[in-house]
Formats: C-alpha cells, sequence, structure tokens
C-alpha cells in the first residue's frame, strides 16, 4: 500500500514514474517523529483519551439504558396493562365498587378488570421468630398480571386460591428465615394485623400458607387471594365489624370499594384510548408507558449533557492536536523543505502529518477506550446493589464509536497544519530554517 | 520531425532559459521595496558541460539556481529542460515554469541532484538515511535503499560512516553525504549551490575534487554557483557572471 493524495490537477507532467512514499516508510517516519516528540505526543494522547472516556461513557449508558426500556417495555407490552386508582379525598371520581369495575370491562379493546385491595399491613410471624412487616394486596391467581410478570422461584401461581394462600417475594421469605425458597413452601405462619377500635387496639390473628416464592413484587408485596383481602381490609377499615366477619360471605357486599382495578387492553396501541376514557370518569391512570417515557427522558438528558461533555473535551483536545501540529510544522520547516527538495510532493507531506495525527488518534482511543470501559464496570459495580439492570454495557460498539471520534479529531484538527506544510515553498522554508 | 532528428519542438540542450525574471516583493508594512533578483537572464546549458555560475552575494545565482531546479517560479519567462540526448521517454522536453509544485517536486527526484551551501541533511536521520531520501520519496523499499545508499557514500569516500548522524560527522564529510544524496537517484544533472561555501580549504578542496571527477568520469552535468573566481577558474568547461539578476559576462576558461 502506498500513501497517496492528489491536492491540484497536473499542469505539465513530466514524464517521470508516479512513485508514492510507501505505507511502512510512512508509519516509520511519523514514528520517529512522535518518539521526537514524545511531550507534545504524551499531552495530545491525555487531551483526546478524556473526550473519548466520556463519549465511551455516554454511548454505554446511552445503550444500557435503550436496552432497559425496550426489555421494559416488550415485558410490559405483553401485559398492555393499565393501573386504575380512585382516591376518595381527589376528584369526582365514584367509588370503584365491583359494579363500577365492572364497568370498565365494557370499554372497547379491554381485555379483563381485575379489582385491587391494597394497603393492609401486618406482621408476619413464623413460630417464635420476630414477625416481619409486610405490605399485602390481593391477587385474583395464576392469570394475575401483577404476578404473571414475576420469576417464580419456588412453588406455583396455580396453587394460589382458597382463602389462606399467600405469594411471598424472596426478601420476605429471606427475612423469615426461609432458605433456599421452596422449604418456604407449605410452612404454616401466621398474619397479625390490627387496627384502632373504641376499646383500644384489636389484633386478629390469621393462618396463611406459603405457595409460591417470586423474586420481586412491586413495592416487595405480598399477596393474598382477593376475598380473603376483601375482608381483611373491610374489618381494618371498619371499627364496628367484628372479627367474626372475617369468615363471614356476607362481608363480600356489593358496596365493598376497591383500592384501584388493573385493566388490560388487547393490545398496547389501545392503552391511550382506554385510560382517556376513564379518566374522563375522574380516575386517575398509571401505564408502564409513562415510566418508559420518564426512562426515555433521562437517557435524552444524560445523552445530551454527557455528549456536551464529550464534544468540549474532544474540541479543546483537538485545539491542543492543532496547536502542537502547527508547531511541529513549523519547528521542522527546514526538515520538510529538504524533502519537498529531494522528491516528496504535497500528497507525502500532508500523508507524514496526518500519519502522525493517526498515530495519535489511534493510541488516544485505545487509552480513552480502555479508562472508559473501566469506568463503566465501575459504575455497573456500583449501582448493581440497587438496578438489576446492566446499564452500563461494555461492548465492540463503543470500541468503533472510540476510534472513528479519535481518529476524525485528530485527522480534522491536523489538516489545517498539513496543508501548511504542503504548500510552503522550500526555498522560502529554507531562508526561514 | 526537425533536421536534428528531434520532434518539432523539443529541445537540443539539457536547459534553456529565455528571458527570465524573478522579483522579490518586498514588505509592504516595513516599506521595503521590490528587489529585482534576475532580470530577463536566458541561458542554455549542454549536456556533459560543467558550468560555474559566479557572481557577488545578491547577485541572483542562487536564484537562478532554484529556478533551474524548479524550487522557484519565474515571475517572466521560459525554463525548459530535457534530460536526455536520446528520443527516448526521458527526452521529452519538460516547461519548468508551467510545472506544478508536485510536477517539479517528481523531475528533482528523477533527473535532479541538488547540493545545498549548508548541508541541509536531516538531524533525526542518519548518514544512509540522509542519502535514501529521493529513493524513499520514490517508492522504493527500506531493503534495496540502504545498498544504493551504501554504494553512494563508498563512492564519496564514507563508507564507515553510514549509521553516523549529522552531528557526529565533520563538515566536510557532512557536505560529501549531501552531494551523495543529490547523486542516489543518477540525476542528469547535478546543481551545487556554494557547496564549498561553509567548509574549510582542506575540505572544500575534496568535495571540490569530488564534484570534478564525477563530471569527468561519469559525464555529469554539472552547474556549480560560486563566488570563489579560483574554483571557478579551476573547475568550469564555461563559466558566466551574475550582476545585479543580470549575466554580464560568459566563457569559456
Amino acid at each position: 500500500m502506498k500513501i497517496r493524495f492528489r491536492l491540484r490537477k497536473r499542469s505539465d507532467a513530466p514524464p517521470v514514474p508516479d512513485a508514492r512514499l510507501r505505507l511502512a516508510d510512512g508509519i516509520r517516519m511519523a514514528c520517529g517523529q512522535m518518539l521526537e516528540s514524545r511531550v507534545f505526543f504524551l499531552a495530545n494522547v491525555v487531551a483526546i483519551s478524556v473526550g473519548i472516556l466520556l463519549i465511551v461513557v455516554m454511548l454505554s449508558i446511552s445503550i444500557g439504558l435503550a436496552s432497559y426500556i425496550d426489555q421494559t417495555l416488550q415485558k410490559e407490552a405483553a401485559a398492555e396493562l393499565i393501573e386504575v386508582t380512585f382516591d376518595p379525598r381527589a376528584g369526582n371520581a365514584a367509588p370503584l365498587t365491583a359494579a363500577r369495575v365492572a364497568a370498565f370491562s365494557q370499554i372497547a379493546g379491554v381485555r379483563e378488570v381485575t379489582p385491587v385491595v391494597t394497603g393492609v399491613f401486618g406482621e408476619l410471624v413464623r413460630g417464635a421468630r420476630e414477625g416481619v412487616l409486610v405490605s399485602v394486596a390481593s391477587t385474583t391467581g395464576a392469570r394475575d398480571p401483577e404476578l404473571v410478570r414475576c420469576d417464580v422461584l419456588a412453588g406455583s401461581l396455580a396453587a394460589v386460591g382458597g382463602e389462606s394462600g399467600l405469594v411471598v417475594p424472596l426478601n420476605v421469605a429471606s427475612d423469615l428465615g426461609f432458605h433456599p425458597p421452596s422449604t418456604a413452601l407449605g410452612a404454616p405462619l401466621t398474619l397479625r394485623v390490627t387496627r384502632g377500635g373504641e376499646h383500644g387496639e384489636e389484633r386478629v390473628d390469621l393462618r396463611v400458607a406459603i405457595v409460591a416464592v417470586v423474586r420481586d413484587t412491586r413495592f416487595s408485596r405480598c399477596y393474598l387471594p382477593l376475598r380473603t383481602m376483601r375482608r381483611l381490609s373491610h374489618w381494618q377499615g371498619t371499627p364496628s365489624v367484628a372479627v367474626s366477619a372475617l369468615r363471614d360471605p356476607a362481608t363480600d357486599s356489593a358496596a365493598f370499594v376497591y383500592d384501584s382495578a388493573l385493566v388490560y387492553a388487547n393490545t398496547v396501541d389501545d392503552v391511550a384510548r382506554i385510560r382517556k376514557e376513564i379518566e374522563r370518569s375522574s380516575y386517575h391512570t398509571a401505564s408502564i408507558l409513562d415510566a418508559v417515557r420518564r426512562y426515555r427522558q433521562i437517557k435524552l438528558i444524560a445523552t445530551v449533557v454527557l455528549t456536551a461533555l464529550g464534544v468540549i473535551a474532544l474540541f479543546t483536545g483537538s485545539i491542543s492536536i492543532f496547536n502542537s501540529a502547527y508547531a511541529a510544522v513549523m519547528r521542522r520547516f527546514r526538515e520538510l523543505a529538504i524533502y519537498k527538495t529531494y522528491g516528496a510532493t504535497s500528497g507525502a507531506i500532508v500523508g507524514l502529518v496526518l500519519a502522525e495525527a493517526l498515530m495519535t488518534a489511534m493510541v488516544a482511543a485505545v487509552a480513552g477506550f480502555g479508562a472508559g470501559a473501566l469506568t463503566c464496570i465501575l459504575l455497573q459495580r456500583a449501582i448493581s446493589s440497587q438496578v438489576e439492570a446492566v446499564l452500563f454495557p461494555v461492548d465492540w460498539r463503543l470500541a468503533v464509536a472510540a476510534f472513528v471520534t479519535a481518529c476524525l479529531a485528530c485527522v480534522l484538527a491536523s489538516i489545517g497544519p498539513a496543508l501548511t506544510a504542503a504548500r510552503m515553498k522550500p526555498v522560502e522554508a529554507m531562508r526561514i530554517g | 520531425m526537425a533536421a536534428s532528428g528531434l520532434p518539432a519542438g523539443e529541445l537540443k540542450k539539457l536547459y534553456r532559459l529565455d528571458d527570465v525574471s524573478v522579483r522579490f516583493r518586498g514588505r509592504r508594512d516595513v516599506g521595503a521595496a521590490e528587489t529585482q533578483a534576475l532580470d530577463r537572464v536566458s541561458l542554455e546549458v549542454d549536456h556533459g558541460e560543467l558550468l560555474v555560475i559566479m557572481g557577488a552575494s545578491g547577485s541572483g545565482k542562487s536564484t537562478l539556481l532554484h529556478i533551474m531546479a524548479g524550487l522557484a517560479k519565474p515571475d517572466e519567462g521560459k525554463v525548459r529542460f530535457r534530460a536526455s540526448q536520446s528520443d527516448g521517454p526521458d527526452g521529452r522536453t519538460m516547461s519548468l515554469h508551467t510545472m506544478s509544485e508536485d510536477d517539479c517536486a517528481r523531475m528533482r527526484r528523477r533527473y535532479l541532484g541538488f547540493v545545498y551551501q549548508s548541508f541541509q541533511l536531516v538531524e533525526t536521520l542518519t548518514a544512509w538515511e540522509n542519502i535514501a531520501l529521493p529513493l524513499l520519496f520514490g517508492g522504493v523499499a527500506r531493503d534495496a535503499r540502504r545498498p544504493q545508499a551504501e554504494a553512494m557514500l563508498d563512492r564519496v569516500g564514507l563508507a564507515d560512516r553510514a549509521e553516523r548522524f549529522p552531528y557526529e560527522l565533520s563538515g566536510g564529510e557532512q557536505q560529501r553525504v549531501a552531494i551523495a544524496r543529490a547523486l542516489v537517484n543518477r540525476p542528469a544533472v547535478l546543481l551545487a549551490d556554494e557547496p564549498t561555501g561553509s567548509l574549510d580549504s582542506a575540505s572544500a578542496a575534496l568535495v571540490l575534487t569530488l564534484i570534478k571527477e564525477l563530471h569527468r568520469d561519469e559525464k555529469l552535468t554539472t552547474v556549480l554557483v560560486t563566488h570563489d573566481g579560483d574554483v571557478a577558474k579551476r573547475m568550469a568547461t564555461r563559466r558566466i557572471i551574475v550582476r545585479d539578476g543580470s549575466i554580464v559576462s560568459e566563457g569559456t576558461r
């Protein structure tokens, strides 16, 4: 391979073979020059490396967040879930009774509606061990999308049923001393729920048994069958209700007000329209799409900020390269004039200066990518206890971006000095030299 | 076909300069005036002759040499060059005054050997690497460059100095390396700009002897610029004197 640049059209070409500087010789000369001015070289490498480091981290978090968002969206898109909540203190919505919940299923595009009872707090007690405070919500069983989305570690969601089948997240099972999680299945537990009554604090102990342990649940909740939760919530929220009502089927009245409802759309495209229709009745709705939108905003902000920092760092690095390339050209004016006297064309001179820039770019890219990859690994480790997702992946795309960016920055910064060197007149340069 | 046997328009001589003028523009900010470096100079150089150009400092003799080497362009006039007397592919006439800088560089690399007064060796390259520069820019591989450069070092009597850097050589040795560099591409003409100007008398005598031998043994056309009358008397087959940018005297020795 040979370096060849043609800067202008030939005017009156002599019968001379158009031989060119060999690539290997160009690289050898560039390396020699870099060793000669190693302080400038190191300063340039450091300046460009910092920019590359920021670009690599920016790209990594951008890829990580995009992947996380896509995965979450994909997972949730299968459920096409809308959560409808009723807050009696705000808005004019009618209480979420069984009839109201059933009415949601009449909206076009709705596949299924599940009423939800939440807000029951209690203490799970295992024998003589100290109790574990838990928040309990209702579940409709194996088809409940709240649970379908969870990874089952032990037991089966099909076993959720009856009146006392309890689903717990892994952390609750661990706090209760069940290691491994499978040892929790069928273990007798007591769910202790209290309320402030007319005669002071009242307490009820409910016999429950764990039927499934899942990896993680929303807000680390435990789940009990809807019917049990409805009675428990009714007892806890109504001081006049006797403990005996917990076993009374009459508690399942049509007047019971649910905390929320989960509405399933046929497709994710139906979600926005269904939400609008439900919100017209003054209910508050939420969807995973809101979280996705928030993630996207965070990603955009992170990308813009880090890109801006990377560009600023690269810009200052490029100025440093421009300065030192220009200084090197000025310092070597006599040497370059000698080259021209003995047959170096403008293209060969440009090639030599750019070869030096590319060498700097290569070293800076390796250093910048290495430092960036290390930063990503450390950041990932730092957040791994908080976030399960890989937000700082390190892959080949980062390496390609590092090399392309470094080469572009170095070459663009060196073009001006290279052209100055190429246009130099040997006789004038000798006089200056 | 012309009567000489050459195609019409081809040059019979090595060089022909017609009414060449060069002006140096003075800096306006310091009010410096324009200088007429060469004023309608016409000159022919024959194949195989040793032409000595004489003149005082600032007379324009170095500018004339630069024009002949294609290192500078005339403001007016024509500079034509024909490397060979044969009609082969190297026998085409080149018009240096219209050629691009890159074409001039290619021409120098192939047909010209140029020697500066102050050696102009690259300090970071060894003697053999300095000599091999025209070959380097001609795309000759490193393995092939070295033997050619060493042969030239041997020719100028410095076979044992191949790996020395310029600062490790005496002035005379540096100038001999510079001459070896000028000869390594087997040029059609050697242009030397006061090659002994920076040397002591012993080193100068060695360099002049070398140039004389090259001319005598290899019939190498040589154009030598000097302000030393003795050198001109001893060396030249023809000499010209330049004063204030014009040729004022011309004659054989």
